[in-house]
């Protein structure tokens, strides 16, 4: 399902409480279909949370300023049996922290290249940060183009994340 | 379809992050280094420009019968009567002279006029040719295109991206407040599309530079305006005749839109037939393209693989915006790019060919030649662009599949490229790509695309991400099937609204209705076959790849590529790398380790490079800190990298290419460890050729 979250939060806000439309990067709280997890999104951005392999939910985004959707954010869920030690394997194979960067387990970033038959490649830099639940954990994840500045908006996300029972796969 | 309607379908700030922040590696992907020497531009790459009109002359009147022939010119370039009737002036208020009409009405001379790469593009699929010796643009119907001919194809360019725009516009000022200033999104999208050169409406274009944000009703009533005047536009591009045809069912022979010619001569035709042949002899060999290649059987059963071309896809061997092949959606052919092509062929030859072979090859004839008489070489060209042409074959069947790109070309979808195609094209590459591996893990290795692939492996929903995400940030506006339906929708209710203006517009509008609603079948048909394709791919046909793959880092291993199988390894999902076995990790990590830092005879600089991220993640998942031999094999190999990138910075021709290369040294330069040797030299280096 596609949808700009501006309209679907702006909607239920003013239902829920009468209150002025959030302006854009207001952040505004967005709830999984399958209330699987929540967190707080600015508003305008785009929202894809359309069944893959992994459940979860893309968002695309920031819709201003001068280099708009830019960026994007994802959060997926991954079902494992050794929820901490999995979850550190997956940002482990996620970071790229060299010889002396310090090393935070469950919070790593990357550079890697985007390459495409059309467009050529692009630099795009990874910071994945890892959330341990019963049953698995949640991968949080950030995209910018490699050499400007990433949203504020990530580690906003990864503050309200709240989850809740684990999905079904 | 209109040259417009074609590029639409084609592809087409903060402070920097803190040093504290930054990754340690940088993304190993180095397109320089180690391809030996690069393409040079040649004459005909628009660097001896700027090509200027003539100041000042006799201006021209209206009056005059001889002027009849540029009416067309006059409309789409915006040229008009002053307000005596005695003097036509251009768009920008400039009476337009005898000797500014002589000048556009000579040949473009593209050694002085450097095109943007998506519309270089369009024209080549169209049949346009460059003619080497003069620098020429050759039409196909063999007659020079003029200076004013080019403009009058961006000005239609321009009008198909502002009728889009305005599309975009209109959609997001729907859902606004009337009464309520405009939404920061949909200003910010009409300002981003100023910024990339989109004509805007004088109406809108007032209201933003007002200084005062407008309220949506008023900026609602100039987009209106504005929209109704470019569906016009393009409705006079239209026959009643045509409107009707459109509205019918395709009838082949009768209502069908007819297609360009693949090959424009027998030594095009001849190249592309032995480039199939070589190019089939590959794809049997691979369970993927083998079944690709059924989708191109016909009813005896006889594969017939697209035609294959080769050119020039950007005037510029180093245009950030390089394709490495495309496919046209009118004739079903594919397009290898020259550029790409040669790249390949020179890494291929002796160092001290490589320059004379460089000089040659700017002529695409030369390259043809070369690549008929010698087979090894294009054979061993071929086995690095398969993925690529994989890629593109996909395009194809996507193309023949479904009836959505005939009725977009019939004028009954709003022109787009959808990114679900492209989402489909890049995982059946990588399962091309990952399956040719299992039998040859050294394919990884070479790939350009291994790291995205492995990204696929590891999950498919981020995989799809970052392919969304570079297509919204790199073309204005997203392009899902969401996009497109809203789109037509805005298509839709304009044509219902001008129903009401006359007899004439009913006629016109309603036959556009019929065909639009005949387009909004096939787009509601292609999006349910495209999301099924996908929920199937991601559900069963990965989990199953990824089982596969699982045995694939011991297979490495004990072929002696243990940074491949490392690679693999780190890229597998939990339950598939324990099933690979966690002993295999360390075994991996020995072994690659051994090869980093002592590299053995033949190993390359962009073999190694993806192969550091993956022990430092290995590293890092053992709670382990690099050896000290690491470090020093790390610094060895970023230096090189360094120095690949500044070497790319000299000789680039494009100011972008430059830039990006310096930014790429830069970067390097600063995941090396301070006192490395060498280091002092490179940042001098750098330091003299930053800006």
């Amino acid at each position: 399902m596609r949808r700009v979250l501006l309209a679907a939060a702006a909607a239920s806000v003013l239902a829920a409480c009468g209150r002025a439309r959030p302006a854009p990067g207001t952040p505004v709280e967005y709830r999984a279909p399958d209330g699987a997890f929540s967190a707080r999104v600015p508003a305008g951005w785009k929202v894809d949370d359309a069944p893959a392999d992994e459940p979860g939910a893309d968002f695309y985004g920031p819709p201003d300023g001068p280099d708009p959707f830019s960026q994007s954010m994802g959060i997926s869920f991954h079902p494992a049996r050794a929820a901490e030690q999995d979850a550190r394997a997956f940002v482990a194979a996620r970071s790229a922290a060299g010889p002396s960067a310090p090393a935070d387990a469950l919070d790593g970033t990357r550079d890697r290249v985007i390459p495409d038959v059309h467009l050529g490649s692009r630099r795009v830099t990874t910071r994945t940060v890892a959330v341990v639940v019963p049953g698995g954990f949640y991968a949080l994840s950030h995209d910018w183009p490699t050499g400007t500045a990433p949203s504020p908006a990530f580690d906003a996300l990864v503050k309200s994340f709240r989850p809740g029972p684990a999905p079904k796969p | 379809m209109p040259l417009s309607a074609l590029l639409a379908a084609l592809v087409t700030c903060a402070p920097a992050v803190s040093a504290a922040d930054a990754p340690r590696i940088p993304a190993a992907h180095l397109p320089a280094a180690q391809q030996g020497l690069q393409p040079l531009p040649g004459r005909c790459a628009g660097q001896a420009g700027p090509d200027l009109p003539p100041e000042g002359g006799t201006p021209v009147n209206p009056a005059d019968p001889g002027l009849a022939s540029w009416a067309s010119y006059w409309r789409l370039t915006g040229v008009h009567p002053d307000a005596s009737g005695k003097r036509l002036l251009d768009a920008r208020g400039r009476p337009v002279t005898r000797e500014g009409l002589a000048w556009l009405a000579a040949p473009v001379d593209l050694s002085r006029r450097l095109l943007p790469s998506n519309l270089w593009t369009g024209l080549a699929l169209q049949g346009y040719r460059l003619d080497e010796a003069t620098c020429r643009l050759i039409a196909p119907s063999g007659r020079p295109v003029t200076r004013a001919d080019m403009e009058m194809i961006a000005a239609e360019n321009r009008l198909s991206l502002e009728r889009e725009a305005l599309e975009n516009v209109r959609e997001v000022l729907r859902g606004a407040e009337s009464g309520r200033p405009v939404p920061a999104q949909a200003l910010a999208r009409i300002k981003a599309l100023d910024a990339a050169g989109v004509r805007l409406p004088a109406d809108v274009r007032t209201l933003l530079d007002g200084g005062r944000v407008p309220t949506a009703a008023a900026l609602s009533a100039g987009v209106e305006a504005a929209y109704a005047r470019s569906t016009r536009f393009f409705d006079g591009q239209s026959t009643l005749k045509g409107l009707g045809e459109a509205a019918l069912p395709v009838v082949p022979g009768f209502n069908a839109p007819t297609a360009p010619p693949a090959y424009h001569g027998s030594e095009e035709q001849r190249l592309g037939e032995l480039l199939s042949g070589d190019l089939r002899k590959i794809f049997d060999g691979n369970p993927v393209s083998r079944e690709l290649m059924d989708h191109f059987r016909d009813a005896k059963g006889a594969i017939h693989l697209p035609p294959m071309l080769v050119l020039k896809l950007t005037q510029s061997p180093d245009d950030p915006n390089q394709p490495g092949a495309v496919e046209n959606p009118e004739n079903g052919s594919l397009t290898l790019n020259h550029w790409e092509v040669e790249r390949y062929l020179l890494a291929q030859l002796p160092p001290e060919q490589r320059a004379g072979a460089a000089k040659r090859f700017v002529d695409p004839a030369a390259l043809r030649v070369f690549l008929e008489t010698h087979p090894k070489e294009r054979a061993a060209v071929l086995d690095r662009v398969d993925e690529v042409v994989f890629h593109e074959m996909v395009h194809s069947w996507q193309t023949r599949r479904s009836g959505f790109d005939i009725e977009m070309r019939r004028g009954n979808i709003a022109d787009a490229n959808p990114l679900e195609k492209e989402f489909e094209a890049h995982r059946e590459q990588c399962r091309y790509l990952l399956t040719k591996s299992l039998r040859d893990p050294g394919a990884l290795a070479r790939s350009g695309y291994s790291d995205h692939c492995l990204d696929m492996v590891s999950g498919y929903r981020g995989f799809r991400r970052g392919i969304r995400d570079m297509y919204m940030r790199s073309f204005a506006g997203s392009q899902m099937l969401d996009d497109v339906a809203d789109r037509q929708a805005q298509r839709e209710s304009m044509a219902r609204r001008l129903m009401g203006e006359s007899l004439y517009q009913d006629a016109r509008q309603l036959l556009k209705l019929v065909g639009m609603s005949r387009g909004d079948g096939e787009l509601s048909r292609f999006r349910r076959d495209m999301a099924a394709r996908e929920r199937d791919f991601a559900t069963r046909t990965l989990p199953a790849l990824q089982r596969d793959l699982a045995a694939l880092p011991a297979r490495a291993d004990a072929g002696g590529r243990p940074g491949v199988g490392l690679r693999v390894y780190e890229a597998l999902p939990d339950a598939d790398r324990a099933r690979a076995g966690d002993a295999l990790g360390a075994r991996l990590l020995s072994d690659a380790l051994a090869r980093l830092i002592a590299p053995p005879p033949g190993s390359t600089l962009n073999e190694r490079l993806p192969v550091f991220n993956a022990a430092a993640a290995e590293l890092k998942r053992e709670g382990r800190g690099w050896p000290h031999p690491l470090v020093a094999a790390y610094d060895r190999d970023a230096a090189t990298v360094v120095e690949s990138e500044l070497d790319r910075a000299d000789s680039a021709v494009d100011p972008r290419a430059r830039a990006a290369a310096l930014a790429s040294a830069r970067s390097w330069l600063g995941s090396i460890a301070p006192d490395a040797p060498g280091r002092a030299t490179l940042a001098a280096r750098l330091a003299r050729e930053m800006p």
